[in-house]
């Protein structure tokens, strides 16, 4: 056994072991003290981003017979992924067990879950990719129905598990016909086969595979029109597990469709290197993008909920990402979905907070009235998520936008950018809505929960601080994530 | 003709003919049955290419897992063996098949179509097509290369062989091991009590949710005959 090639997916094989030896010690936490379990995850998941941490470097290696890359991306989606997932575990400690919630199982699962992510944002095989997004996805099909019998999260699980099912078909299917059309599935031989081969890139055979493999991973990250399941699936599923997937599984999937899209860049020799799209997928990634941000906004300023308008969000946000994508920066897209999910990580927060104390979990807008001053630290907090959603400086959402945007005009689709400048303006309006209830309407009922209560949980205020902390200090000193983003040089998404 | 174009006649109308049954039968039983002799005509082509793998995996796989579960299903549903199902869509679903198999045809098949997309003006700027483009005819190629005779313990070292689908095969040991986890968490018996709790709680919210959605505490006024006959029964 080759040590290097352990390397390449150690922060995999710590969280994917670390899972698997979690679901024998939870047999031993007795059902009282499954915080345990909790704690247990939380150190896995903390000591995988560490590793990751330690190990980014400018270098990229490959490993397993270049089935896996190693590279600064990678690492910092790592790292991301780690912290958002040791962030939503110390918010579940009280949540789960306000609402019934704690059992041990959810833990290893959220780890596994977190292994396959780890593994998707390190692939470079279709093989690796199919395998890590099932990884990825099969627990968090179990876990959005984590609170069976309520019949909304096991709606949630069996509409998120018949789609999903469904998209990874579409994405074995593409892969089988990509192998069939050039004989191979790693990223790189393809890539290299379409530049030796130019009738390979009119292959109708890669054609159809690329489509299907395509429409499997946007269907993970909710893009319009493969978005429908997403509301549903959030707004069931149990608050923790929603606040996983709207930041983690996001950013993991979003990495993978960029590697594959890299590794078909050759499908058109006339581009420039630093951009690694092909002409011929760039109006395609462009259109969804742009469809995807109008109707994701639009459709969030209509919802009564603010559970399920964090849904549209997440789908509105997954538009900007993907625009990113057609512009072909890597590291502004990576750098716009850690401001995102630190933002949207920081609103859950708030979420949380008032489904762990109130006996109801009621997500309306007028469940909210008066919570920003009944609990002012939760109402900041929100206020600093909803500023950086919307993309008001300091934030981490302006920067992130910023560069974003920078990307996508230098890459001649000024038009997607100023659809994407015109819907954030659009957004404000339910943002701001958010806040315009938090802080200036009166409750209609006497609440429930005390100001204290709402405050009181201490792992859920160190992930509120943390969340609230890295949305600020993303906005005000980015080049700090930016030199761990390229370890210093630039980097190629597949070679 | 040969034994084998015989052997490969037989086997077509057997998993043709047991396919039209499937579809066209009306009682789910028989058609799960009949979807068995399918497969197994299917596990015969494999055979007949000499893949002995690819059978094997076959009636392992799609007979003995996949039938069996349509089987079980029936068979646990109570009624559905008695259900007639009618579908109101076959005829447009035949036609929407159809199409698709002319598709697949054209573009994968040995037939060449000539598409000139540069003279329509939306379409062209599209697909960005100044040329006329030919769909179909793929070369397909025949692959000269002897199986070895080991080809299947050569599969299996390729499994577990580090330059080759050991990460692979290492994934799927996690995915089998979460698929069970979470199937064992979402099946798991309850204890009564439990159960009986969890039911209480979640009738109690939905009565709260129910009174909170109608504020107005206005006594609803049934008609006289409502509340005897809930009496009566």
């Amino acid at each position: 056994m080759n040590v290097a090639d352990l390397e390449t997916v150690l922060p995999f094989l710590l969280l994917a072991t670390g899972g698997v030896a979690l679901l024998l010690v939870d047999l031993a936490v007795p059902q009282a003290r499954k915080s345990l379990t909790g704690w247990l995850a939380f150190v896995v998941a903390l000591a995988a981003g560490v590793s990751a941490l330690a190990l980014v470097s400018g270098k990229t290696m490959k490993g397993f017979a270049g089935m896996v890359q190693a590279d600064a991306f990678a690492y910092f989606a790592d790292v991301l992924l780690c912290v958002v997932a040791a962030l939503v575990i110390l918010l579940s400690l009280r949540y789960h067990t306000a609402r019934g919630l704690m059992r041990g199982e959810f833990y290893p699962l959220l780890l596994l879950s977190l292994s396959g992510m780890s593994l998707a944002v390190h692939a470079a095989d279709l093989l690796v990719v199919f395998l890590a997004i099932e990884l990825l996805s099969i627990p968090l099909y179990v876990l959005s129905g984590f609170a069976r019998p309520r019949l909304e999260s096991e709606e949630a699980a069996l509409k998120y598990f018949l789609t999903g099912a469904f998209a990874s078909g579409f994405l074995v299917y593409g892969v089988a016909l990509i192998y069939g059309a050039s004989g191979t599935t790693a990223l790189g031989d393809l890539r290299a086969a379409l530049l030796d081969n130019p009738a390979l890139t009119s292959d109708a055979l890669l054609m159809a595979g690329l489509a299907l493999v395509m429409v499997g991973l946007l269907f993970k990250i909710a893009a319009v029109p493969f978005h429908f399941w997403a509301p549903d699936v959030y707004e069931g599923a149990p608050t923790t597990v929603t606040a996983f997937m709207a930041t983690a599984t996001k950013a993991a999937a979003f990495l993978a469709l960029m590697r594959v899209v890299a590794g078909f860049a050759a499908l058109s020799p006339s581009l420039a290197q630093p951009f690694e799209v092909a002409d011929a997928l760039r109006p395609m990634l462009a259109l969804i993008a742009a469809i995807t941000m109008i109707v994701g906004n639009v459709t969030a300023l209509a919802q009564q909920n603010v559970k399920r308008m964090l849904a549209y969000s997440s789908i509105a946000h997954a538009g900007y990402a993907l625009a990113g994508v057609a512009s072909g920066d890597a590291t502004a897209v990576l750098f716009y979905l850690a401001a995102y999910a630190f933002a949207t990580l920081a609103a859950f927060v708030v979420l949380i907070a008032v489904g762990s104390t109130e006996g109801n979990e009621d997500h309306r807008y007028e469940a909210y009235a008066g919570l920003g001053r009944r609990a002012p630290l939760l109402g900041v907090i929100m206020a600093l998520a909803m500023f950086s959603l919307i993309g008001i400086p300091p934030t981490a959402g302006f920067v992130g936008k910023y560069f974003l945007f920078r990307a996508v005009v230098a890459s001649d689709l000024t038009w997607l950018a100023v659809i994407g400048v015109l819907t954030s303006a659009l957004s404000a309006a339910f943002y701001l809505r958010v806040l315009m209830v938090l802080f200036m309407r009166e409750p209609e009922t006497a609440p429930e929960a005390e100001p204290a209560a709402l405050a009181a949980d201490a792992p859920r205020m160190v992930a509120a601080y943390v969340s609230a902390a890295a949305v600020l200090l993303i906005g005000v000193f980015p080049s700090a994530v930016l030199a761990l983003l390229t370890g210093g040089e630039l980097v190629a998404l597949v070679r | 003709m040969t034994l084998q174009q015989v052997i490969f006649i037989i086997l077509a109308i057997a998993v043709i003919g047991s396919a039209l049954f499937v579809v066209t039968t009306s009682n789910l039983f028989r058609g799960a049955l009949m979807l068995i002799v399918a497969f197994f005509g299917v596990a015969g082509f494999y055979v007949l290419l000499d893949n002995g793998l690819f059978a094997v995996a076959q009636v392992m796989i799609y007979i003995g897992a996949i039938s069996i579960l349509i089987i079980f299903s029936v068979m646990l549903t109570r009624g559905m063996q008695a259900m007639i199902p009618r579908n109101a869509q076959a005829g447009s679903v035949a036609i929407a098949a159809a199409l698709l198999f002319l598709i697949l045809l054209l573009a994968f098949g040995p037939f060449r179509l000539v598409v000139d997309l540069s003279g329509v003006p939306i379409l062209s700027a599209l697909f960005r097509t100044e040329s006329a483009r030919v769909l179909g005819g793929v070369p397909w190629q025949f692959a000269n290369r002897e199986v070895p005779e080991t080809y299947i313990a050569d599969f299996g070292r390729a499994l577990v062989d580090l330059n080759q689908f050991l990460l692979p095969f290492l994934l799927v040991a996690f995915l089998v091991d979460a698929v069970l986890a979470g199937a064992i968490y979402i099946a798991r018996q309850r204890k009564p009590a439990e159960v009986i709790a969890e039911r209480e709680a979640i009738a109690k919210e939905e009565a709260e949710e129910l009174a909170a959605l109608q504020p107005q505490p206005t006594a609803p006024t049934l008609p006289q005959g409502a509340i005897a006959s809930t009496a009566d029964h």
